[in-house]
């Protein structure tokens, strides 16, 4: 009589355990976050072009880079995400922390975010080129690459929008997603991406 | 009548229509978290329900006194089906997706040979711990501050809170209608 119970409890626990990741996680973008914390995920090189359409990268050899993924006629998310970014350039600033990290922003919406279009956007955002650089991806058939290796689900929101899930993806120097962190942990997003920096040349041993 | 106490009769026919529509439907239904939660799940169920009802064997005794074994496997395959990410892993892997029709299948179909099974005692209790757990997620749906499913919008999330509250509250007047109600009434009337 007893074991139909603990057969029962036993598939429960395993089915449970099995959609939480082991009681860990309930969302798809927690699990993610964790997975990538524990093992990095080293991310495809993939080209992108700036508001000049001058090709740019992912990652860079000295600074880690922080991205985020927007869509520039986005209303709601990404002003959110434009207004962290802003705020985030302002602390690597302040902090001289601009040759450690860097913030980069990767449109998802190709066709319409233009390089030129991107140009009127970095404007509006008030992005200091030496610090954040607002980039669509060279070539639109690599997006969903970039996408699935980020994690980030983008849905069309039946309004000729996207719906789309917004975090903090710190990149190290190697190309290596290491952090996938709440839009809210900007401060900690920097600290982690200067700590994982490798300045080169002169630039670092003159800093204090 | 077929062998083995299962006689082939209008329970079957209902659950393979409601196969065959979650099956054929399961883009539709899998486009919005509402439908996902309050039809697609519901519908694989009451698939498992329909088929078993043509049983006519009672549920096995032995290894399932009053239904209680079969009541929890089917409540624990609900709340798997209302984690977010399972609902996420569902919509994107085809494998996970058949897991989960299976699963809820042999749920329903355990669920309901348990329910009959059980006392009105057991009933109320399943339902009562069912009904708080399901509410407690709606509430969580409606109050969360961010999107729980990386497929479904933030309305359609709040949505589909405020529509599992609402068949919670249903059901369980629904239970109360059919024992708590006419058991009163019965109690009350050799008194008067």
């Amino acid at each position: 009589m007893a074991f139909g119970l603990l057969a029962s409890s036993a598939c429960v626990l395993a089915l449970l355990a099995a959609a939480t990741r082991g009681f860990t996680a309930v969302t798809t973008d927690s699990a993610r976050a964790r997975d990538v914390a524990r093992t990095p995920v080293q991310v495809t090189p993939i080209g992108l072009y700036d508001r000049h359409g001058s090709r740019t990268e992912l990652s860079d050899p000295q600074r880690s880079t922080i991205v985020d993924f927007v869509y520039t006629r986005c209303l709601t998310v990404c002003s959110a995400l434009g207004g962290i970014f802003q705020q985030m350039q302002t602390d690597i600033v302040a902090r001289r922390l601009d040759d450690r990290v860097r913030l980069l922003s990767v449109s998802f919406d190709p066709t319409w975010d233009t390089p030129a279009r991107l140009g009127s956007y970095t404007q509006l955002m008030r992005a200091n080129p030496r610090v954040w650089t607002i980039t669509t991806p060279a070539n639109a058939a690599q997006l969903p690459i970039l996408l699935q290796q980020f994690g980030v689900r983008v849905i069309d929101d039946g309004m000729s929008g996207f719906v789309h899930n917004a975090a903090l993806h710190v990149v190290d120097p190697s190309g290596q997603l290491i952090a996938i962190l709440p839009i809210d942990a900007g401060e900690e997003a920097i600290a982690l991406a200067a700590q994982h920096a490798r300045p080169g040349g002169t630039t670092v041993a003159t800093r204090p | 009548m077929s062998a083995r106490g299962h006689r082939f009769g209008a329970g079957i026919v209902l659950s393979i229509i409601a196969l065959l529509l979650a099956t054929l439907g399961r883009s539709w239904f899998e486009a919005t978290m509402q439908r996902h939660m309050l039809l697609h799940v519901p519908l694989l169920f009451f698939a498992g329900v329909a088929w078993a009802h043509d049983s006519r064997r009672r549920a096995p005794t032995a290894w399932n006194a009053h239904g209680v074994a079969g009541l929890l496997f089917a409540t624990g395959v609900l709340m798997t089906w209302m984690v977010p990410r399972a609902l996420d892993a569902a919509v994107e892997q085809p494998l996970v997706d058949v897991s989960k029709a299976a699963l809820l299948f042999t749920a329903g179909a355990l669920g309901h040979l348990s329910w009959r099974r059980a006392s009105v005692l057991v009933q109320s209790f399943v339902l009562g711990n069912g009904a708080w757990m399901t509410a407690s997620i709606g509430l969580m749906l409606i109050d969360s501050p961010e999107r729980l499913c990386a497929n479904y919008g933030a309305g359609d999330q709040r949505s589909s809170g405020v529509a599992l509250i609402t068949v919670t509250i249903g059901v369980i007047f629904l239970f109360a209608l059919r024992h708590v109600y006419p058991s009163a009434l019965r109690r009350s009337v050799p008194s008067a």
